[in-house]
């Protein structure tokens, strides 16, 4: 079987991308999913913050590529869940140190003992993108509901579907804020789908609790069920397993008027089948 | 699509999230046909030109637009001829049947001309070159 390489881009920084892939890495070892994540961020790794991983790294995977040690002895293991790994990036290195064939042969050596292999990709369209792609089986882009997020992840897009082999591409809309939706201060859901047009995956609300759970180095998913933003990447993580979760994780405040006119806002999604 | 329920709620100008749409539908348009706004223009306006040498048209009535259907760009142009008087026998319905649109389901018609003016000259965009 092997795993699935599941790439997490987004071409503009700070719209969530290491805070998504933390969080479905554990929703989906919370599923007893074998989950490995690899920060390809070199020179600028967070992944171990976000999960709270960083006392235990020994070897990165610069190493782990210039053979100074084992692939397995650089994995870290989240104990707080049955199997999550965490392959870190190097810090002092820049990105040229690790080539698209390196992360294709490392993943290679991975699949056959896991089940998801997340890759947290760097911002940007150049080399430490490019590494992050070259082995991705699918791709997940995650913006925010506002234009410059939107327009770098049309970007993005563009250049996946330029790539030879097909990849499936997939959408999270992270950070939306229902009531600047409602006042029409916010691009909604729809209007997003509407202009990228791809699969959407999820929709992740602004949740305060992402910030505190960062502090901490606990992902929400670890156990704040009831925090939105957690319950929307456990539906994140159900829906990559197939699982049919109805997207209704943006649940908007007000009367019903106002429940209808959202109804109608979002009517896009109908056609829209959910993962 | 909420302009109606705006209104509803007692709304009249284009809220920022309207204006933000928009004007992503616009750049991307440039930005995914590599085009500028004056080539999209200058483009448009040479269309028309060609089209000018065939058949009689009314220029002011022509519309060029780009339809995004999924992630696809369609350049459409709805070009209503003008009859042609000394031809009797072939007459033009005054509201000819629209075909119902099956094509696609992300669909924004985007007219190109109407846009946000870069600068004031380039308001009229079907003016033909004088
Ligand atoms: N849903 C959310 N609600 C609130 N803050 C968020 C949310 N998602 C991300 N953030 C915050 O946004 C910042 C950037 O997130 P990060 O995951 O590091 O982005 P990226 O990896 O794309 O650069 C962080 O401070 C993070 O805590
Ligand atoms: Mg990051």
């Amino acid at each position: 079987m092997g795993a699935r390489v599941i790439t997490i881009t987004s071409g503009k920084g700070g719209v969530g991308k290491t805070t998504a892939t933390a969080n479905i890495a554990v929703a989906l070892a919370e599923l007893n999913k074998k989950v490995v994540c690899i920060d390809a961020d070199i020179g600028l790794r967070n992944l171990d913050v976000v999960m709270g991983l960083e006392n235990r790294i020994v070897y990165d995977l610069v190493d782990v590529v210039e053979g100074r040690c084992k692939l397995r002895q650089a994995m870290v293991k989240d104990k707080r869940v049955p199997d999550l790994y965490l392959l870190p990036a190097a810090q002092t290195r820049d990105k040229t140190a690790v080539s698209p064939q390196d992360m294709v042969k490392l993943t290679d050596e991975l699949r056959p003992d896991f089940e998801y292999i997340l890759i947290d990709s760097p911002a940007g369209i150049e080399w430490g993108f490019r590494n992050a792609l070259a082995p991705a089986d699918e791709v997940i882009v995650v913006t925010n509901p506002e234009a410059p997020a939107v327009r770098d992840a049309d970007r993005i897009v563009g250049l996946i579907e330029a790539e030879e082999r097909k990849i499936p591409v997939s959408l999270v809309i992270n950070r939306a804020k229902s009531e600047m939706i409602r006042k029409g201060d916010m691009l909604s859901v729809s209007d997003v789908l509407e202009i990228l047009s791809i699969q959407l995956l999820g929709v992740v609300p602004e949740d305060e609790l992402i910030l505190i759970s960062s502090n901490k180095g606990a992902p929400l998913t670890l156990d704040d069920r009831k925090a939105p933003a957690g319950a929307s990447f456990h539906a994140i993580a159900r829906r990559l397993t197939g699982e049919k979760v109805p997207l209704d994780d943006l649940k908007p405040p007000g009367g019903v008027l106002r429940r209808l006119a959202r109804l109608f806002g979002a009517s896009v999604l109908s056609v829209w089948p959910v993962l | 699509m909420a302009s109606l329920f705006d209104r509803f709620l007692g709304r009249k100008e284009p809220s920022s999230a309207q204006i933000a749409k928009e004007r992503l539908k616009l750049v991307l348009v440039t930005d995914r046909s590599n085009l500028s706004p004056d080539q999209i223009r200058a483009m448009q306006r040479e269309i028309i030109e060609v089209i000018k040498r065939y058949i009689e048209i009314d220029e002011l009535q022509v519309q060029i637009s780009v339809e995004q259907r999924e992630r696809e760009h369609y350049l459409v142009a709805d070009i209503p001829l003008q009859r042609n008087r000394s031809y009797g026998a072939l007459e033009y319905p005054d509201s000819p049947p629209t075909a119902p649109d099956s094509r696609g389901r992300s669909k924004s018609n985007k007219p190109l001309i109407d846009e946000p003016p870069v600068s004031s000259e380039d308001t009229i965009p079907h003016q033909p070159p004088s």
